[in-house]
């Protein structure tokens, strides 16, 4: 401080003060009080939505689940089967037979459908695993005629 | 030699950080609890200032025309100014993004055949996901169902309640499907026939279906955010 600008005496002639005036560096730090609530938050919340998300699905690991589709009279059947929350479909072979590669790891709905009709499995996928969903009959039901 | 940025600067830079951080905590927020910015606008500006118009339907139509509408398969036509349609397995869409809502269908009458459903939370027309609510004579010993439909294939429902001995046909009936979160109520003439849940698909449009021998026609119907 230059010597210009040193508080007089006078300044002091009630004594010296108890404490020096407050730094405005300390007054300031609420701010970052409420941006590390805030980004804490954030980052809490980013980390919830990306947990629901199929990418975060992915990356706990995938397994493969096989089985057999059959009809009512245990003939086998070309059917279609769904990872529900995924993209993920497949058909079974003609000898009813299929296998589904890349299936999130965890409890995972399956729909075995036939002409227009199907049922709802599920079946808990372990990553690095092949599970077998043994063999599924699928009764037919009123069948909705798809066309124009 | 960096300059030490003035008190000035310094708050600008701190304001800017808390309302972008909490810009993003309410986006995130909202995105958890499935709620749009849509529907917080028009929460706000219902209690400011009643319902505005743009709030007050997500869609509505008298079926003087059926310009909204895809038809994906079946006899669906405009009869004196009402949807009607039948004779084989039938699905007419009207696609919305919203994800919780009442459905109201001021007139559906079934002539005659199995029933006839309203589909709700409805993607995918071609080979739709989603769910219908099913006014169903034909499901013995007639019943109210809800089913789900996974790329165009149904599933048994999810959930059923008999109607043995119900007036199912020729009578015009109101319909009302309240579909939020995971749990979706079907009313007929006012009175709660079932209740439903599942956890499949979070979003999505309306439309009606057809099957079998089904005559029905349909008119008035709104799609308006929940109470």
């Amino acid at each position: 401080m230059a010597y210009e600008q040193s508080p007089s005496l006078k300044t002091y002639k009630e004594g010296l003060p108890s404490s020096p005036p407050p730094d405005r560096s300390t007054r300031r730090k609420w701010p970052w009080v409420v941006i590390t609530v805030l980004a804490v938050a954030t980052v809490a919340l980013a980390v919830i939505t990306f947990a629901r998300s199929t990418t975060a699905a992915i990356l706990v690991g995938t397994g493969t689940i096989t089985g057999k589709v059959v009809d009512e009279t245990n003939r086998p059947i070309v059917a279609e089967i769904f990872v529900l929350h995924t993209n993920i479909e497949a058909k079974s072979n003609a000898d009813g037979t299929f296998e589904i590669h890349g299936v999130p790891a965890g409890q995972q709905p399956i729909v075995v459908a036939y002409q227009g009709a199907g049922r709802e499995f599920t079946v808990d996928v372990v990553a690095g695993a092949q599970v077998n969903m043994g063999t599924v009959q699928l009764t037919a039901t009123a069948i909705p005629i798809i066309g124009p | 030699m960096l300059k030490k940025p003035s008190n000035t600067a310094q708050a600008f830079i701190e304001y800017i950080l808390i309302f972008g951080l909490m810009g993003a905590t309410v986006i995130l927020s909202l995105a958890a609890m499935g709620v749009s910015a849509r529907d917080v606008y028009c929460t706000v500006a219902q209690g400011l200032a009643g319902n505005p118009v743009s709030c007050a339907h997500y869609f509505v139509d008298d079926f003087s025309n059926l310009s909204a509408w895809t038809i994906v398969n079946g006899n669906w036509r405009n009869e004196n100014g009402q949807l009607c349609g039948g004779g084989r397995e039938g699905r007419i869409f009207v696609p919305l993004s919203e994800r919780n809502y009442v459905i109201n269908v001021r007139m559906a009458l079934l002539q005659r055949g199995n029933g006839y459903g309203i589909y709700f939370r409805a993607t995918n027309f071609d080979r739709v996901d989603g769910y219908t609510f099913q006014y169903d004579p034909g499901y013995s010993p007639g019943a109210f169902l809800f089913r789900k439909w996974v790329r165009g294939n149904e599933l048994p429902p999810f959930a059923r309640a008999n109607a043995p001995g119900y007036q199912w046909h020729n009578v015009s009936r109101q319909i009302r499907i309240e579909v939020s979160g995971n749990t979706f109520t079907a009313y007929v003439d006012g009175q709660r026939v079932l209740t439903g849940s599942d956890n499949t698909y979070t979003y999505g449009g309306v439309g009606f279906r057809t099957w079998d021998a089904t005559q029905a026609c349909f008119d008035d119907l709104s799609v308006d955010p929940l109470p």
